[in-house]
């Protein structure tokens, strides 16, 4: 034993133990978010359950949720007759039931010993709705402009919704588009308008060309609109007469259908081609009905373009303080204590962060920025209020520290003869620094900025003060001049989590995307890092020194 | 081989430059009562010599001797030991000793009779008309190419077609041209120790300075890689003033006109290669050529 000890194999194993125990723990977390998260989007069986309960029979149609073990006794104690069951524990099913209109719950605990008989009939369709959820029921009749098909319903449907579909598509194109200009350039013309009246520089040949400017922006927008309703009104044409669990006939409305599916009735192929279909859903769609539904491509581009636009900042900033601190002042205590003072910046909690940008950035630099280069907007803010630019550069202070410190690593491992070499063959220092040493630390300068990403990419404590929101009806870059809007809030995945996962009115409905939603997130900060690795092995083998 | 008693005279033959009566003319650079302090301790103590123009001095001596720093001076060639200052005298001479933060300098070195300590000096212009190359290859993170023109791209120089012949002309002086005139755009970390410190020499030289110091060039190099070097100093000569600090006598007495043997700081012993190891005049120089220390 104790030469065991003496050769040293204890220590390997123990080194080795903690290397392995932390990539359980990462890879577990990782698998943990990936599988809940992922499963969600596969298209699972639509089961028919008979069940009776105190002597009353009912049909009830949903996909099952979840299964647990529960004591009996918590089942009694809330009143249920479980009639001669006496064992210890009673398994119940949640049942995600849908048509959360005609329902008072669309997620339902059911006692398996009340289901009589389980099915899972072929002819079983679903609806994903814009509105309300999913329906389940089966298909009775589509009417196409009013008029009634029995035969060949399914073929029809198809056809319809795809119809409605593609109307609504263009519908919202067009709002989102020719309308969208005409309202943004309409509030532009206001804003300028009431900047000449601030001025005192409104003509009356402004004002009339003010008018004349809306007159013609309303004449075109009327155009727009109608075309707008008329698409609408297209859209409204057809409807699908579906029977529910209750065996009552209900009248769907197919503008709000996105697509329906007989899960039941696929193969495997075809449930994985489905799969993807909602994935990719997923990934490029607006969220919808509070954000438990839809996608949350809003959220995704709000990380990524806050993340970059936070890199740009901090890169330049980090590295010209960096340099200052390592090549220009003296090697004094001073300097060693602005050193441990910007080291100490990174312990600082990020809600402090958060704190300081509402009050500094926010309301002071804002405020005055609104005071002076929009007074037209008052009392309405535009820089005076959270938003992108202020989030992103609130996270620059953040990571400033990070990128600093390994900068400043990168600069003092350039050997010294290649400083002395620069500055023999007649190179000022900022010559050699600029040319030479710079480019040499690039590949420490993005390891700078990979941390700082990593970091950035996950804070959501501090951007709840300074520019998140639960839903952003615009992005920060789009077609109106000047196309990238640093003023607007955006939406975040960190923050997504949070709202989706705690703030939700359907609790049940949305824990699947709060994994699929978390896994994205680390996804994203993946993408961002693995991206910035390559960048920075492909300066580390330009810039490589051989080891002297 | 040394028995000659050190009381020789160094005016034997009409081709030896008389060293302690230079004419202003033929001097490239003249050091006057040069002390230099690395914080309390002094490096380099109360040194006199005038370095010939278009000539090899070597600095000869132990490491640490002050050789290199008074180099980063002249080829002349300063030997002694480690230590003795050969390498500290020469990294006075194009002012590279100023990097350190706690060295200071007393006296004066002149080149072209103005003293280049004086404070209206502009160092960085110094140090193009006094190019140095270190004892370890240091070759820029770019390519051959761009390691050559480097000098000339802080100049300003932009024109395509002189750039391409300063480099062909410099790398041909450095005698690697055939080497690497294929490989220009590759980089220069790819070339071997040789190849990396024959670059070394050809960017400095493709500002065409007046003076070359060379900071015991060979001393990270294997024996064929010395050689190419050594016959590249002698080339060198016609064209810059060259100084070069060493720890190998033979390579001194090889490829120097004139050579200087420092100790401890101080210079011990100053005059032309044959006559320095032949006949001595100091009994320091003698014992440290014929290897009793150092």
């Amino acid at each position: 034993m104790n030469s065991w000890f003496k050769s040293g194999s204890p220590w390997i194993w123990l080194t080795g133990g903690a290397v392995s125990i932390s990539l359980i723990s990462v890879i577990g977390l990782l698998a943990l978010i990936a599988w809940r998260g992922l499963s969600f989007f596969w298209p699972s069986e639509v089961v028919q359950l008979e069940i009776e309960k105190a002597g009353v029979k009912s049909a009830v149609i949903g996909e099952i949720y979840d299964r647990e073990q529960v004591p009996t006794s918590r089942i009694l104690a809330t009143g249920v007759d479980l009639g001669d069951y006496n064992e210890e524990f009673i398994e119940r099913l949640l049942l995600k039931t849908g048509n959360r209109e005609y329902v008072d719950l669309d997620f339902r605990w059911i006692l398996t010993t009340d289901i009589k008989s389980q099915s899972a009939p072929k002819d079983m369709a679903v609806f994903e709705r814009s509105k309300n959820g999913n329906f389940y029921g089966y298909v009775e009749k589509v009417i196409e402009n009013g008029q009634e098909h029995t035969s060949d319903k399914v073929q029809k449907l198809e056809a319809l919704v795809e119809r409605a579909v593609s109307l609504n598509d263009e519908a919202l194109d067009l709002q989102n588009g020719p309308i969208g200009h005409i309202n943004y350039a309409l509030e532009r013309a206001r804003l300028k308008q009431r900047a000449y009246e601030l001025d005192g520089e409104l003509t009356q040949e402004r004002i009339q060309e003010y008018e004349q400017f809306k007159v013609e922006q309303k004449a075109k927008y009327d155009v727009l609109e109608a075309e707008l309703f008329k698409l609408r009104g297209e859209a409204k044409r057809d409807q699908v007469i579906v029977k529910d669990m209750r065996g009552e006939m209900v009248t769907i409305p197919l503008y709000q259908v996105l697509d329906f599916t007989f899960p039941n009735n696929m193969s495997f192929l075809a449930k994985l081609g489905q799969y993807f279909v909602q994935l990719g859903k997923f990934v490029s769609d607006d969220p919808r009905e509070a954000n438990t539904e839809g996608g949350v491509f809003p959220a995704i581009f709000g990380t990524v373009f806050m993340v970059m636009l936070m890199a740009v900042i901090v890169t330049p900033f980090g590295v010209v303080a960096a340099i200052y601190l390592h090549e220009y002042a003296a090697k004094n205590a001073a300097t060693k204590m602005i050193r441990i003072a910007v080291i100490n910046l990174a312990g600082v909690p990020s809600i402090v962060y958060g704190v300081f940008g509402l009050g500094f950035f926010v309301y002071m630099l804002g405020g005055s920025l609104d005071q002076l280069f929009y007074p037209e907007a008052l009392p309405g803010p535009t820089f005076g209020t959270p938003g992108v630019m202020w989030s992103a550069l609130t996270l620059a202070i953040l990571t400033l520290p990070v990128v600093i410190v390994s900068t400043e690593e990168g600069l003092s491992r350039i050997p010294s003869s290649i400083r002395q070499g620069s500055l023999a063959l007649g190179a000022t220092k900022f010559e050699t620094l600029w040319r030479i040493i710079v480019p040499m630390a690039s590949p420490a300068i993005m390891t700078g900025l990979i941390l700082a990403v990593a970091r950035a990419a996950g804070e959501v404590a501090p951007l709840m003060l300074v520019g998140v929101v639960k839903m952003a009806p615009t992005l920060p870059l789009d077609g109106n001049f000047p196309f990238m809007h640093l003023d607007r809030k955006f939406m975040h995945l960190g923050f997504h989590i949070y709202d989706v996962g705690f703030q939700s009115p359907n609790v049940e409905a949305a824990r699947p995307l709060v994994y699929a939603t978390a896994f994205l997130l680390v996804s994203v900060i993946i993408a961002l890092n693995i991206t910035a690795i390559g960048v920075r092995n492909h300066l580390r083998e330009k810039f490589k020194v051989l080891e002297h | 081989m040394i028995t000659v008693a050190p009381e020789v005279s160094n005016s034997t033959s009409g081709l030896k430059l008389d060293l302690e009566n230079l004419m202003p003319e033929q001097t490239a650079l003249e050091i006057k009562n040069l002390d230099l302090f690395y914080g309390d301790k002094q490096a380099l103590s109360n040194v006199n010599m005038k370095i010939p123009k278009g000539q090899v001095t070597a600095f000869i001596g132990p490491s640490g001797c002050g050789k290199s720093t008074l180099l980063r001076c002249m080829v002349t060639a300063f030997i002694g030991p480690s230590g003795c200052g050969k390498s500290t005298l020469l990294r006075c001479i194009n002012r590279m000793n100023d990097l350190v933060d706690i060295c200071r300098i007393e006296g004066e070195i002149q080149l072209h009779g103005e003293n280049i300590y004086d404070k209206q000096v502009d160092v960085a212009a110094l140090r193009r008309k006094v190019g140095m190359v270190f004892q370890r290859p240091n070759p820029f993170p770019k390519s051959i190419y761009e390691n050559v023109v480097y000098g000339l791209r802080l100049q300003g120089v932009k024109e395509k077609r002189h750039l391409d012949e300063v480099v062909e002309k410099s790398l041909r002086s450095a005698a690697i041209w055939d080497e690497v005139k294929d490989r220009l755009h590759d980089s220069a970390f790819g070339l071997s120790g040789g190849q990396q410190q024959r670059l070394v020499i050809a960017r400095s030289i493709a500002i065409e300075p007046e003076v070359l110091l060379l900071d015991e060039p060979t001393s990270a190099l294997d024996p064929i890689s010395t050689l190419v070097i050594e016959e590249l100093i002698g080339d060198l000569k016609d064209k810059f003033t060259v100084v070069i600090v060493t720890h190998n006598m033979q390579q001194a007495a090889r490829v120097s006109d004139q050579t200087a043997f420092m100790y401890m700081g101080e210079l011990i012993e100053y005059s032309d290669t044959n006559t320095l190891f032949t006949t001595p005049a100091k009994k320091k120089t003698e014992d440290y050529i014929t290897g009793r220390y150092g």
